[in-house]
């Protein structure tokens, strides 16, 4: 083995100063509204926090370039998670000591979890992109906002949808299976769908889960296949992998199989088309690509002038999250005034009952537990577009 | 239960946990090692299926040369890598893999991404049902049948040729086998090859099932199950290995859900490490200094 000498140590040890120099670069210098960003920037899950943030920095960037917020500009101090619970913590510390007024992120359940009370502790209003029941409810942590619709609303959108279905085609007594993973939001869910099915007199022939790994699931799709259902309402993010199931297992194509936001990959809506599977699913924000949406050009404009765009922004929704949560920072800052600090931020928010994305998604604002959104459209496949389109231009509301 | 639902979901299962079984029980016969990339290199493996099916290629033509650009992978990983820690302490390969994992997780990560993949049907689908509830359709017999074939070709290539008797003495001492003129490293990359075509038609027969993903990575660690319920440095008890966690697995999830499957499988196995740790089949002497 070779041993290193002395001249590349010294390059190495240089090289790591260089780095941590440019890594400290990205923090806040002072005279601007200081905004923490915390999300995946590398690690398995960094695909879709790489689109969000791209929308997130174009829209700041645009609010920068109009001349900022009460005369002052906005820097967002981000730090990456690579989906590590323990990173996150020292993020969130991170943050913590550079003074940031709030904290943005797409994060994994678990570490929202961690972070929650470390958002109590430092009163750093703390938004997220996930709704963890077990931060959320039954009431959030003071500091703690969602802005992703509550599962259990999923739920109730896709059951609203769903009747919708069966009053078309003259179904009186509807039969629903259910389809889940196994995780922390599952649960909720399901009880949701059992109490939802029940209140419209359905009956839930057949409720089954899966592991979220890749692992054989004709059990599952046995007992859902053979129970005879309506339609099938899933939670689960390998879509895919069901619905080849479902119908292995004799699943017939035209039962409606409706999918909440998870499995909403375009990728997952064009393998299913071609499996000819009857499929929709949920998404709470517009999609990138849909430029007959007035709002939707303005934001393509943005990240285009931010120098922020890739192609890959064009088919994820995060990509539109993102870009309106720059507008739920900017309203926020604004109204939280030149002085801004974390509890007239946390105010402000709090506030923020109804904000206008013009369309970029529904109903946005703080509904007194918490969370700004609660509303969704239902896509399906145009095989004109080769892509999944909103069946109509209505936001669909659980309430 | 159906008891014909319960016999064809085991063989199904079981074919697919063998052929994973046979990418760690190949690599551990081999250089009595772990490779923990096991996962990375299946994924890989169905990658290049699916981009040779998508550039044309008639799907028997794809697949045969998927598993020779696979076995060339893994000749290649033990003549070039692993090769140098093969011998010094367990940490060292086990790190070695393991690192190799998370490198190519990445490649995979930015090559491949993350979405879905739906492979091309080798033939017009058929399933034969057995009363109202069991089922099995051609592809899922030809999975079976190409494991079962596969395994067979592996035991008359270890009992019945001169390579395999090579393979089995180097495998026992490689010091005197090295005296006695085989080429050690030859036969390891052999055992490479070997496993790496376990893991690609094992990926592929699942991904008929489900999708091409990377996903599929978490297949890997799978075939660990088996084969150390049957024992790592077995053949035969990979099959038995394989049938028991399948046969459990299916259990499971009948009567217990989804959230069984995966727990069912590791119970077993602790069961059969506590009472047996070298495996339902395995040999004492495996364990390597």
């Amino acid at each position: 083995m070779r041993i290193p000498t002395r001249k590349t140590i010294a390059s190495l040890a240089a090289l790591a100063a260089v780095s941590s120099l440019v890594a400290c670069s990205s923090d806040g210098s002072g005279d601007g509204y200081q905004i923490g960003v915390m999300t995946d920037l590398s690690g398995p899950y960094s695909r879709q926090s790489q689109t969000w943030i791209a929308g997130l920095r174009s829209s700041i960037d645009q609010t920068n370039k109009a001349g900022g917020v009460n005369g002052r500009q906005i820097e967002l101090i981000e730090r990456d998670n690579a989906s590590d619970l323990q990173r996150a913590i020292t993020n969130f510390r991170e943050l913590d000591s550079a003074d940031v007024i709030a904290n943005f992120g797409n994060n994994l359940s678990n570490i929202i979890a961690a972070v929650a009370p470390q958002a109590e502790s430092t009163k750093i209003p703390t938004v997220t992109l996930t709704d963890v029941p077990a931060v959320m409810t039954p009431e959030p942590p003071s500091y703690v906002f969602s802005d992703e619709v509550p599962t259990p609303t999923w739920a109730a959108l896709q059951l609203d949808y769903a009747a919708k279905l069966f009053k078309d085609r003259g179904i009186t007594n509807p039969k629903i299976a259910v389809y889940t993973i196994e995780t922390a939001s599952a649960e909720p869910y399901r009880a949701a769908i059992v109490e939802g099915a029940n209140e419209r007199g359905w009956t839930v022939v057949a409720s089954e889960s899966a592991e979220q790994t890749a692992t054989d699931v004709t059990t599952q799709a046995r007992s859902i296949a053979s129970a005879k259902p309506d339609a099938v309402v899933t939670y689960v993010v390998n879509i895919v992998q069901a619905i080849t199931a479902f119908q292995a297992q004799g699943l017939p194509r035209p039962v409606p199989v409706i999918s909440q936001k998870q499995s909403g990959d375009v990728s997952n809506f064009e393998a299913i088309a071609k499996m000819g599977q009857d499929f929709s699913a949920m998404r709470s924000f517009t999609m990138p690509y849909e430029t007959d949406v007035p709002a939707v050009k303005a934001m393509r404009d943005a990240i285009e002038a931010a120098g922020q765009w890739k192609d890959e922004l064009e088919t994820s929704e995060y990509t539109t999250q993102g870009y309106v949560d720059g507008l739920l920072i900017k309203n926020a800052l604004t109204v939280c005034g030149e002085e801004c600090d974390r509890d007239g931020f946390r105010n402000a928010l709090q506030d923020t009952t109804a904000l206008d994305t013009d369309g970029l998604s529904g109903a946005f604002g703080q509904d007194g537990n918490h969370r700004f959104v609660a509303e969704g459209k239902v896509y399906r496949w145009d095989p004109s577009k080769n892509l999944p389109l909103p069946l109509d231009d209505t936001w669909l509301n659980a309430e | 239960m159906n008891m014909m639902s319960l016999i064809i979901d085991t063989a199904r299962i079981s074919a697919i946990y063998a052929l994973l079984g046979l990418a760690w029980v190949m690599v551990f016969k081999a250089s009595g090692i772990l490779n923990f990339a096991v996962g990375q290199f299946l994924v890989i493996g169905v990658f290049v299926y699916y981009a040779l099916d998508q550039a044309g290629l008639p799907l028997v033509v794809a697949f045969l040369v998927t598993l020779v650009v696979m076995s060339m992978v893994g000749a290649a990983t033990y003549m070039g890598l692993v090769k140098r820690v093969v011998g010094l302490p367990i940490h060292a390969p086990i790190m070695l893999t393991f690192g190799l994992s998370i490198l190519l997780d990445a490649v995979i990560g930015v090559v491949w991404g993350p979405a879905s993949r739906n492979l091309t049907a080798p033939f017009t689908d058929v399933r034969y049902r057995f009363g109202d509830v069991a089922s099995i359709s051609r592809l899922e017999i030809a999975v079976v049948v190409l494991a079962a074939t596969i395994l067979a070709a592996i035991v008359i290539l270890l009992k019945f040729t001169k390579v395999g008797t090579q393979m089995r003495a180097s495998s026992e001492s490689p010091l005197l086998a090295s005296q006695r003129g085989v080429r050690i490293n030859r036969l390891i990359a052999l055992g490479w090859a070997i496993s790496l075509i376990g893991a690609t038609v094992g990926g592929i027969g699942f991904a008929y099932t489900s999708a091409a993903s990377t996903s599929l990575v978490e297949l890997g660690l799978r075939g660990l199950a088996p084969a150390l319920v049957g024992g790592l440095d077995s053949i035969r008890g990979l099959v038995a290995g394989s049938i028991i966690v399948a046969l459990s697995q299916t259990l499971g999830v009948y009567f217990f859900g989804g959230q069984a499957s995966e727990v069912t499988a590791y119970v077993l196995l602790i069961c059969v490490l506590w009472i047996k740790p070298t495996g339902l089949f395995g040999r004492k002497s495996a364990v390597r200094v």
